[in-house]
């Protein structure tokens, strides 16, 4: 047996749950000063920013399995060699800002997450995840699952995270040397 | 027997608005037809609306919308459930119906609930830090009503879901690929039948710009009558595009799929003994073209 029935509900139905959705915003977490004094606190760093040549992305590249996307490297160097680099890794959809400072015998300092727009995962902020990357070097594996933890749900950033730093590390090694 | 869709959709828009939308992105929807091996984080929650326009037979005048509303919840990282439930609006004239072409399936515009269905995937590799993504579908479906001719029939369908897929260039690129089983036993008037229907995805999407995903969707579909991959009912190509948005809290995607191909073109003879058929696609049980709008809202507690 069949009937008509009212289109209406349906049509509401459509119409009415789509409107109930946020627009998106980006989290920004600190400003270029703000991560400099974070992580260096008491050093001056004077910044220099250098444009890679393509062998020297091609050794990058070598040394980290990761691929240089942008040859434009955003450092800031102290007197002592110490170096803070701004960098970004691509997102689930986004770019991810983010700092890493290095000690002058190449370890790393801290990092600091400062443009996140993918909300969930936002874990990557969180000191414990990013305290894993203390005292790492441009020899540790810098793997997810191996000496870096995954991120449930956010596997895409953290992964992408974790070969930024992999890549930074890599940046400097090759950079100190040709101050 | 016509049932009512109104308290059931009333019931799940309210679920959608008394439950605050926070931010969450896995397990959004790329593709329209496609499924990628994302899951939901866990303890997470979602809501997922799917609206499926079909339309166009051989002959006459054939459009259906469906609606799949469902709600989801990880329970780890790697494994889901959804439960769907799943509607039709349906109108027909003068088309004939596919199981015999003497008749028409009626004139008619009514809305239906066709079937509940619950949904459990389980990720084996996640193509973000293993070499690919493998992931697996079970569904079991339990249904009243045939959301292609609008009639009453129950019918219990699994389908069985084996999803792979590699990502390239910083997950920006991502190729996906979906090989779909579904036995299916139906009984409509009485009469007992039993299928298997065959799905074989194909796609791929570039992330254009912060936000959006376009892509490209192929699609074949194949029925086999009495579960015997030697009787096979029909198989009709698909190809086209898609557009994805990713928001902080919510998603959408279109997918724009009409059938370039299929057999059989010719469905027998009508009534006033004229051939039902196409030049090169099949309008029996498939449609001339399809589209799809999902949209998915995530709720979970703000890290």
């Amino acid at each position: 047996m069949r009937h008509s029935t009212n289109w209406a509900p349906v049509i509401a139905g459509l119409t009415l749950v789509v409107p109930a959705a946020q627009v998106a915003r980006a989290e920004i977490y600190l400003t270029e000063a703000q991560a400099t004094a974070v992580l260096f606190p008491k050093i001056k760093l004077t910044p220099r920013f250098i444009d890679l040549s393509v062998s020297q992305c091609k050794t990058i590249e070598n040394a980290s399995d990761e691929k240089v996307r942008d040859p434009h490297v955003r450092v800031w160097w102290g007197r002592k060699g110490q170096a803070l680099f701004i960098d970004r890794v691509i997102g689930k959809h986004d770019f991810i800002t983010y700092a890493v400072a290095v000690t002058a015998d190449g370890n790393v300092k801290g990092i600091e997450i400062m443009d996140y727009r993918e909300t969930y995962g936002g874990e990557v902020r969180r000191a414990e995840w990013r305290h894993q990357f203390v005292g790492k070097t441009v020899r540790d594996p810098l793997r997810l699952d191996h000496d870096i933890k995954n991120i449930s749900g956010a596997t895409l950033s953290s992964a992408h995270v974790t070969a930024g730093v992999r890549r930074i590390l890599a940046t400097y090694d090759l950079l100190r040397h040709q101050r | 027997m016509i049932r009512k869709g109104r308290p059931q959709l009333l019931l799940l828009m309210a679920m959608a608005f008394a439950m605050k939308p926070l931010p969450v992105r896995a397990d959004e929807a790329l593709f329209g037809y496609t499924t990628t091996t994302d899951s939901l984080p866990e303890g997470k929650w979602e809501y997922q609306q799917w609206n499926t326009l079909r339309d166009g037979k051989a002959e006459g005048t054939y459009t259906a919308l469906d609606f799949r509303n469902g709600v989801g919840h990880g329970f780890n990282s790697a494994f889901q459930v959804e439960f769907y439930l799943n509607s039709t609006l349906l109108h027909t004239e003068n088309v004939p119906d596919p199981g015999n072409v003497q008749q028409t399936l009626g004139n008619q515009t009514q809305f239906g609930i066709d079937s509940f269905s619950a949904e459990a995937k389980y990720r084996f590799y996640s193509p973000y830090k293993d070499p690919f993504g493998l992931s697996v579908v079970f569904e079991p479906e339990l249904g009243v009503r045939d959301p292609e001719r609008g009639l009453d029939q129950t019918y219990q369908a699994l389908n069985f879901r084996l999803i792979g897929q590699k990502d390239f260039s910083d997950d920006q690129w991502l190729l996906v690929s979906n090989l779909d089983m579904t036995p299916k036993w139906t009984v409509t008037s009485g009469v007992p039948q039993k299928t298997y229907l065959f799905e074989y995805l194909l796609s791929g999407s570039y992330r254009f710009a912060p936000d959006w995903f376009l892509g490209l969707e192929a699609r074949n579909r194949r029925e086999f009558a009495q579960q015997n991959f030697g009787s096979q009912t029909y198989s009709a190509f698909y190809i086209g595009p898609t557009l994805h948005y990713g928001a902080q809290s919510w998603w959408a995607t279109l997918t724009l799929l009409p059938q370039i191909g299929g057999s059989p073109t010719g469905l027998g003879i009508d009534a006033s003994g004229t051939p039902v058929q196409d030049s090169f696609r099949t309008l029996g049980k498939q449609e001339k073209f399809e589209a799809r709008l999902k949209f998915g809202i995530n709720f979970a507690d703000r890290p």
